[in-house]
């Protein structure tokens, strides 16, 4: 690879520096950090870089990382390609497609993009809600998180049963509409109307009546039922609606010690992740028959010591991998599953946050790489250990020590040359390595880490 | 007429269906009076003669050596003999981490044409064309091989579709216990890990991402794998924070899922890192709240929505 920038050059000071860094490399990913910092003459250079080579401008308007003002600033070619690939491109914010519909607004391909774009603003959409007469066009409006209540209400004015499936499920659609839809629906509307948070209490009456198991399982998960309602669905003879019911945040405690009898592993697992069981209820479900009830209860968050140290001794290794997962569980508990024979339990209590460092030393000696993971990204792993795992020969290990938050400037100044590139881009904004550190990964061969470099300065120099 | 010599690869006791995808392979290439020959190297080498017994095969030839299990030393010296003897115009080699132990030594020392894991062979005219992916999977690179009497390739797994036609060839028998390796075996370790699948080889995935959201979750996941009788995966954030074992992480960082024919992403955005590992499966069906999400644009099937509402849903469908 050529090289990019003079040899040694020093840290810029100031955004004008990176900015004429970024200029002189003629480094066309080094030139989008910086664009939106840049100013006057220093921009137009910077477009120049840009959009000097066609093919360097489809890919920037294609890349989802290219920042949101070079992007913008790539909408005003007149391009069909580059606009096309800017509509596609996550990144691309309001402004740039609201330039995008003003230049080719009359291409079908652009409009269908901009309809299911994210960024799409509520007021774009509502102008094509209005405008258009493709169903496939207004159906993407329809299922738009942005599209605002009025302008389904218009959408189903103009064509009443065309886009119930969307309108259904839409966060705006408003009481009134739910209503018709329910009227005129089929069990898959009716079921999401009654899901719906806007739907009226009402409705959700009239559902209850029904018999179709789909809309009674979606009903069922309703915390607005009234307990009434909810002890007539207890006595329901399907499991789905009965396992929907189990998570239902209303449900009373009397009912939860009911089902918790159920003889369907399946409702009883659905039990053992509500927060709010009873000393009685995790007993005895920390002796249930079946191992994912008893995992759901090894992970509950008001376990007390004695089913954790009952539950870290289970037959079933992921019951015992739970409690190492389980912030409650003591060091003594904790030290005593990191001799574990199961890997898989182990390298849970690599990973817990409260494992005190001389287990963490112990588990480094081991050879497998899921433990010495967890060891080489566990905040209390002591520095010494941190510098050994750093030089892994496994990919993995290394990323542990780089991801962990107290690994030291000294441990990390090595994985500065890291041969995965992955390791050196997560290097670039890692807080314990300094401005000096990072710069010298501007001239990366790799492009992506040379972009995430002249991004960090230019953020910082962003900054007020 | 051309000769083909094909590499069986076996481990403890089987052999490896890489073996057969070599033996389709060679079919993309051969002619009515072209011969292929396929070569089992070990010490009960004839024992997997009736699995290599397939249509398209014209001759076995099972070489008795001194160990058991693979052994590069022993492998390089035993084929070197048995190109020295055929004289093939071809040879085609598993590609995988036995043959990277010996293929480009044989290549070297023989200098013949040589290219690693080819998922594509034809002629053109006379001239033997291999292709090969390049720039990280990115563009498909055709090479040929002027000047070159004899081609080794190693054959990408999961490419080829062994027939299940059975045969009759004629089956010869070679004696080179006598070769020697420079290495000793002591033992024979299994590789350690959290758990012993391994995901290159199942069909059905179920893979789960940053949209999971916290690791409670991870379980309803897993148990939604298991009732839909698929192997549940991850992308690099879930296993980085030890949600599932490193051995389950698909991508750049993890494992390119060769045999995988249903991909289910849920909650998986699409890096570039993770795509690497899946973009070829040939059903992808991507569950995301985000449309925007990168992973729609490869997947064949796109869902934009909850992922536990399609959890849900599944759920339901399988009780």
């Amino acid at each position: 690879m050529p090289m990019l920038f003079p040899p040694d050059i020093c840290l810029p000071e100031t955004a004008d520096a990176l900015i004429n860094c970024a200029i002189s490399s003629g480094d066309l990913h080094s030139a989008a950090a910086v664009y939106e910092l840049a100013e006057g003459e220093q921009k137009q250079q910077l477009s120049d870089i840009l959009c000097k080579e066609r093919r360097n401008t489809l890919l920037l308007a294609r890349w989802e990382h290219t920042p949101a003002a070079v992007l913008q600033m790539l909408a005003e070619i007149e391009d069909e390609t580059i606009r096309l690939r800017l509509d596609k491109n996550p990144s691309s914010r309001a402004g740039t497609l609201n330039t995008i519909y003003k230049k080719g607004g009359h291409d079908r391909q652009l409009i269908s993009l901009l309809t299911q774009h994210a960024h799409s603003s509520s007021t774009l959409l509502n102008s094509l809600a209005m405008s258009e007469d493709d169903i496939p066009i207004l159906k993407s409006i329809a299922a738009h998180p942005n599209t605002d209540a009025n302008t389904l209400n218009r959408l189903e004015q103009r064509y009443p049963d065309m886009f119930d499936n969307e309108l259904a499920v839409h966060a705006e659609t408003p009481p009134e509409l739910l209503e018709k839809l329910y009227q005129r629906g089929n069990c898959f509307i009716r079921s999401a109307v009654v899901t719906h948070i806007r739907c009226p209490q009402f409705l959700l009456d009239l559902a209850f009546n029904e018999t179709d198991i789909n809309i009674l399982r979606h009903l069922a998960a309703n915390p607005r039922l009234s307990p009434e309602k909810l002890a007539i669905l207890a006595q329901h003879d399907d499991v789905s609606v009965l396992r929907t019911l189990a998570g239902n945040p209303s449900l009373s405690k009397e009912l939860a010690n009911q089902m918790i009898h159920n003889s369907t592993n399946i409702v009883r697992r659905a039990l053992a992740s509500r927060t709010d069981l009873t000393d009685e209820n995790l007993q005895q479900l920390a002796n249930d028959e079946d191992h994912w009830v008893r995992q759901r209860v090894a992970r509950h968050p008001q376990l007390d010591e004695m089913l954790l140290n009952k539950l870290a001794q289970d037959q079933n290794d992921e019951v015992r991998r739970a409690v190492t997962r389980n912030p409650l569980t003591s060091i003594d508990i904790l030290r005593r599953l990191s001799v574990d024979n199961s890997v898989w339990v182990r390298a849970g209590v690599a990973y817990q946050k409260n494992t005190p460092a001389d287990v963490l030393g112990m588990l480094s000696a081991e050879d497998d790489v899921d433990v010495l993971s967890g060891v080489a990204s566990n905040a209390n792993t002591p520095q010494a250990i941190l510098i050994r795992l750093s030089g892994s020969q496994q990919t993995d290990i290394r990323r542990g020590v780089i991801i962990n938050p107290k690994a030291e400037r000294d441990t990390l100044l090595p994985l500065l040359e890291d041969p995965y590139y992955l390791h050196r881009l997560m290097l670039v904004s890692n807080p314990s390595l300094n401005d000096h550190d990072r710069w010298s990964l501007h001239d990366d061969p790799d492009l992506s880490v040379r972009f995430m470099v002249f991004k960090w300065f230019t953020q910082k120099y962003l900054q007020p | 007429m051309k000769t083909f010599l094909l590499i069986a690869e076996h481990r403890r006791g089987e052999l490896r269906p890489i073996s057969l995808e070599v033996i389709a392979a060679a079919q993309e290439l051969r002619q009515a009076d072209d011969k292929v020959v396929v070569a089992v190297i070990g010490e009960q080498a004839e024992n997997y003669v009736a699995d290599l017994s397939v249509a398209g095969v014209d001759e076995i030839i099972t070489v008795k050596t001194a160990t058991v299990e693979f052994d590069p030393d022993i492998f390089e010296a035993a084929i070197t003999s048995l190109m020295e003897k055929l004289d093939p115009e071809v040879v085609l080699l598993p590609h995988s981490v036995d043959s990277l132990g010996y293929a480009a030594t044989l290549a070297r020392k023989g200098n013949y044409g040589f290219a690693t894991d080819v998922y594509g062979l034809q002629y053109d005219g006379d001239e033997l064309v291999a292709t090969r992916s390049g720039y990280d999977q990115k563009v498909n690179v055709e090479l040929d091989f002027p000047g070159k009497q004899c081609v080794l390739l190693t054959i990408r797994p999961s490419v080829f579709k062994p027939t299940e036609e059975k045969a009759s060839p004629s089956v010869s028998s070679e004696d080179m216990t006598n070769i020697e390796s420079r290495s000793t075996n002591l033992e024979f370790v299994e590789a350690g890990g959290a758990d012993d699948i391994d995901i290159t080889t199942v069909d059905f995935i179920m893979s789960i991402g940053r949209g999971i959201a916290e690791e409670a979750n991870v379980e309803q996941f897993r148990e939604l794998a298991e009732m839909a009788d698929a192997t549940l995966c991850c992308s690099r954030p879930i296993a980085d924070s030890g949600w599932l074992p490193k051995s389950r992480q698909v991508g750049q960082s993890g494992k390119v899922v060769g045999s995988c024919k249903l991909y289910v992403a849920m909650g998986i955005s699409g890096s570039i890192q993770h795509m690497a590992g899946m973009k070829h499966v040939p059903t992808i069906v991507a569950v995301n709240s985000d449309p925007g999400a990168s992973i729609f644009t490869i997947a064949k099937y796109g869902i934009v929505g909850d992922i536990f509402e399609i959890e849900e849903e599944l759920r339901s469908h399988f009780e």
